[in-house]
């Protein structure tokens, strides 16, 4: 499976400079923007009253720092592929040219640590990909917050967000890629907690930011493992020098230097991934994401297709190289039982995740919790595939989940902002249909490229990653695909649900309070953008994949994707096919019947479904398993570190040995003053009253005594003089 | 010619006089008199040294500095009676062993 491309080191000072452009852009309208909100706030407060710039401003701005994002992504992809030189002959191994430019900010102007730009095929289509999303969401967003008081806030952080993303995705090392990494957790907990004066979107915003922490630490203990083996090599003159670049790992990796081979990798790669479960809400530290919901709707959309969630996968697609340091088709080199473990557990980590995430959707009523544990699920997918060797497929599925799901996300956005509800819960809707034409058409859309329907987006990458998984050695592979078909009827299940429960029947909300509107022109535009993206994708893939047809250099899609990734894999087979395809339409038809028909009451009613449905809504218990290991173990941990602290530390240390020393110090030092300085000054001024007492009798005011004493003073000279001439 | 010396016995005289003067009178005028006598028998000293040991006819050093002495104890008596007066306007007398205020106050410590 571990057909590599070649790959070159080339520099290219203008490609680096517009790729830079498109991480500062963003950057640069958040700081302004935050600077006005500052501003605001200031101004606000010295005058007592409310003041907010004009929204038509600060929205442009935010929209623009996107908009400058998109025009130097376009330059930079159009110009990095055309540098590439696909041609028929060569597109089964191209040679590829990676892009790097390294700004080393350190004095001695060496080490891995710098700042650096790596244009590899998989960083230029990922930040494509996120500046047309994040740039649509902008736009869509100066709609929906539309008359929020802390407006320029939002944006001056979604372009801060937006930024980070584009940091990480075009890093060139895991040093940067950390720091971006941390920046992207940071304006995530401020998004999520935009509405914080609500105590839940400030609980959920701790949570996912301390659910995060937990793979940030594993991730940073990853790369310092790499670093110091990496210094370690260097030092006995292996290789050139300590890195942490992409490029050196992947070529260290690959050419196989004795060290650095997977029997030592297999605990960074998978300390690295322990970030990526983090940030991408694997199991068990999912529970964040369902609770980020509390952030504004065009946030969840960001969060969830393109930026925060597919950063954690996207480094793995990144560092997938140091999972499979070796061809895994030939056994006869694998000697250390643990090369299988990492890819092994990613692999079973991933479908565990996209069960359990499915099985919630179901049960969830929420709306956008509903799309949340779906993301979860297919976040699963999408690790699913990384840990089975489809690099390729993973990355595939990535792209049409990013789209798709950001579609839904504005739409749930649109039907929120419609009846003006803080939560549209699925009990509550119904019948929005002939209310809000474009939102019904975009969302089925959306929901039929989830679903996996034959044909759409979904479906093609669902099946890329299906057929990784068929082909991978993974442990127990067999059963892994079947609990990877599963999921997908249950993707159907749900998403048939959601559409019916929201689209058709007879309205369930209150019609004397709710009076639901159609979406707004801004919204409408957003909204098309991505559907039109969707619909793209499904007919280019159809037309390519499917039957084969206007492919230019006489490969599919999938099959320039994995020249550029590196990676092949079998192509598109329709016996194969054929259980996915299934599963999808029964999962269809078996919502249909329970909330469109109303039938299967007893299936519904069961008390094993109930016993099913009990469980997944309380998460699998691992949101409570997560709670109780951080209030029992770590709680007890901590009570006893605090009996250490105050009978120890605070009894003894402090309370007797330094209160009591300086005390006691001070007490000596005051008696020393008292006894000693103080009685030695009282004497010696003692002295000189004493002396003065005395000597004020002299003065008697008597004008006689002064003359008597002026002859006796006189006469006292002249006898000294004379005595002292005579002698 | 008389002996210089009876000169310096009768200025002694009149020294030891008016010191006598200045220490036991309590009048003002009396103590300011007796400084007049001892001034002047400082004069006559002063002359009569120079009669002992100016040396040649122009040496009138002791002349002279009986001069400067006369007309500072005029001075020194036109300001003594012009200070006397102000006593007396403000004590009602020139009694000087009755004017004390130069001595140290009993003050409340």
């Amino acid at each position: 499976m571990a057909e590599e491309s070649l790959i070159n080191l080339v520099e290219n000072d203008t490609l680096i400079t517009l790729a830079a452009l498109v991480i500062v852009i963003p950057f640069l309208t958040g700081i302004a923007l935050l600077i006005m909100r500052a501003i605001e706030i200031k101004k606000s407060i010295d005058t007592d009253t409310k003041f907010k710039f004009d929204e038509n401003l600060t929205g442009n701005i935010g929209v623009a720092g996107l908009g400058g994002s998109v025009i130097m992504a376009l330059i930079v992809t159009i110009q990095y592929f055309s540098q590439l030189n696909l041609t028929k002959e060569n597109i089964s191994h191209p040679v590829i040219n990676w892009v790097v430019g390294d700004y080393n900010f350190l004095p001695s102007g060496t080490g891995p640590f710098k700042w650096g730009i790596a244009l590899s095929p998989l960083s230029v289509i990922m930040m494509l990909l996120l500046s047309i999303i994040a740039f649509t969401i902008h736009l869509y967003a100066t709609e929906y917050m539309h008359g929020d008081s802390a407006f320029t806030r939002f944006f001056g952080t979604l372009n801060f967000f937006t930024g980070s993303m584009f940091g990480f995705v075009l890093s060139s090392n895991l040093f940067m890629a950390f720091v971006f990494w941390e920046l992207l957790g940071f304006a995530s907990y401020l998004l999520i907690g935009y509405y914080w004066p609500k105590a839940s979107a400030s609980s959920a915003a701790k949570k996912a930011f301390l659910y995060n922490k937990v793979g940030d630490v594993s991730f940073m203990i990853g790369i310092a493992l790499i670093w110091s083996r990496t210094v370690n090599l260097t030092n006995s003159g292996l290789i050139t020098a300590p890195t942490l670049d992409y490029y050196w790992l992947k070529h260290y990796a690959q050419i196989g230097i004795e060290g650095f081979d997977m029997a030592f990798l297999w605990l960074p790669s998978l300390l690295i991934f322990g970030g990526a479960v983090g940030k991408s809400a694997q199991l068990p530290l999912f529970g964040w994401l369902p609770e980020a919901m509390e952030g504004p709707t065009p946030v969840s959309a960001l969060l969830h297709s393109s930026t925060m969630v597919k950063a954690g996968l996207f480094l793995g697609a990144r560092i997938y190289s140091l999972f499979f340091t070796i061809d895994l088709t030939d056994l006869s080199i694998v000697e250390n039982s643990f090369i299988w473990f990492t890819p092994n557990f990613i692999a079973w980590i991933g479908t565990l995740t996209a069960l359990a995430g499915g099985l919630m959707a179901l049960t969830a009523d929420d709306l956008k919790k509903v799309l949340a544990f779906s993301t979860i699920s297919q976040l699963g997918f999408i690790g699913l595939a990384l840990g089975a060797g489809g690099l390729t497929a993973s990355f595939f599925h990535l792209i049409s989940h990013a789209t798709f799901k950001s579609l839904l996300f504005l739409c749930a956005g649109a039907i929120i902002h419609s009846i003006h509800k803080p939560h549209a819960n699925l009990s509550e809707l119904g019948g929005l249909k002939k209310h809000m034409p474009h939102t019904y058409w975009t969302m089925l859309i959306g929901l039929l490229g989830l679903a996996g329907v034959p044909l759409m987006s979904g479906f093609w990458s669902k099946d890329a990653v299906l057929l990784a998984m068929e082909e991978s050695d993974i442990f127990g592979h067999q059963f892994l695909l079947i609990l990877a078909i599963i999921t997908a009827g249950i993707t159907a299940f749900y998403s048939a649900k959601l559409f019916i429960l929201t689209f058709l029947g007879e309205a369930r909300y209150d019609k004397e309070t709710v009076h639901p509107s159609p979406a707004g022109l801004k919204t409408r535009i957003s909204l098309w953008i991505i559907a039109s993206l969707v619909i793209i994708e499904s007919l280019w893939w159809t037309f390519s994949i499917g039957l084969g047809q206007f492919n230019i250099l006489g490969k599919n899609f999938e099959y320039y994707l994995g020249s550029l990734l590196g990676q092949h894999q079998s192509e598109f087979n329709i016996v194969f096919a054929i259980p996915s395809i299934l599963a999808v339409l029964i999962g269809i038809g078996l919502a249909v019947a329970i909330y469109h028909y109303n039938m299967l009451e007893v299936l519904q009613n069961h008390p094993v479904m109930h016993k099913i449905f009990a469980i997944a809504e309380r998460r699998f218990y691992v949101d409570e398993g997560i709670y109780w290991f951080a209030s029992n173990p770590v709680m007890n941990v901590g009570d006893k570190f605090s009996v250490v602290d105050k009978k120890f530390i605070d009894g003894i240390v402090i309370d007797k040995v330094i209160t009591q020393g300086t005390l006691t110090v001070a007490d000596t030092s005051d008696k020393f003053d008292i006894k000693i300085i103080d009685k030695f000054v009282n004497l010696l001024g003692d002295w000189i009253s004493f002396i003065g007492k005395r000597l004020r009798k002299l003065q008697t005011g008597m004008t006689p005594n002064y003359a008597l004493m002026m002859v006796i003073g006189l006469g006292l000279i002249l006898t000294y003089l004379t005595i002292s001439t005579l002698f | 010619m008389i002996d210089a010396t009876w000169y310096l016995g009768l200025s002694g005289f009149l020294f030891a006089g008016g010191l006598f003067g200045v220490l036991t009178q309590k009048n003002a005028m009396r103590i300011l008199i007796s400084v007049e006598i001892m001034l002047n028998s400082a004069n006559l000293a002063m002359v009569a040294f120079n009669g002992m040991f100016g040396l040649g006819i122009g040496n009138l050093d002791g002349w002279i500095f009986a001069l400067i002495v006369i007309g500072v104890a005029a001075a020194e008596a036109a300001i003594g009676l012009a200070i006397f007066l102000s006593v007396y306007r403000n004590f009602g007398e020139i009694t000087v062993s009755n004017i004390f205020t130069l001595k140290e106050q009993e003050v409340a410590n």
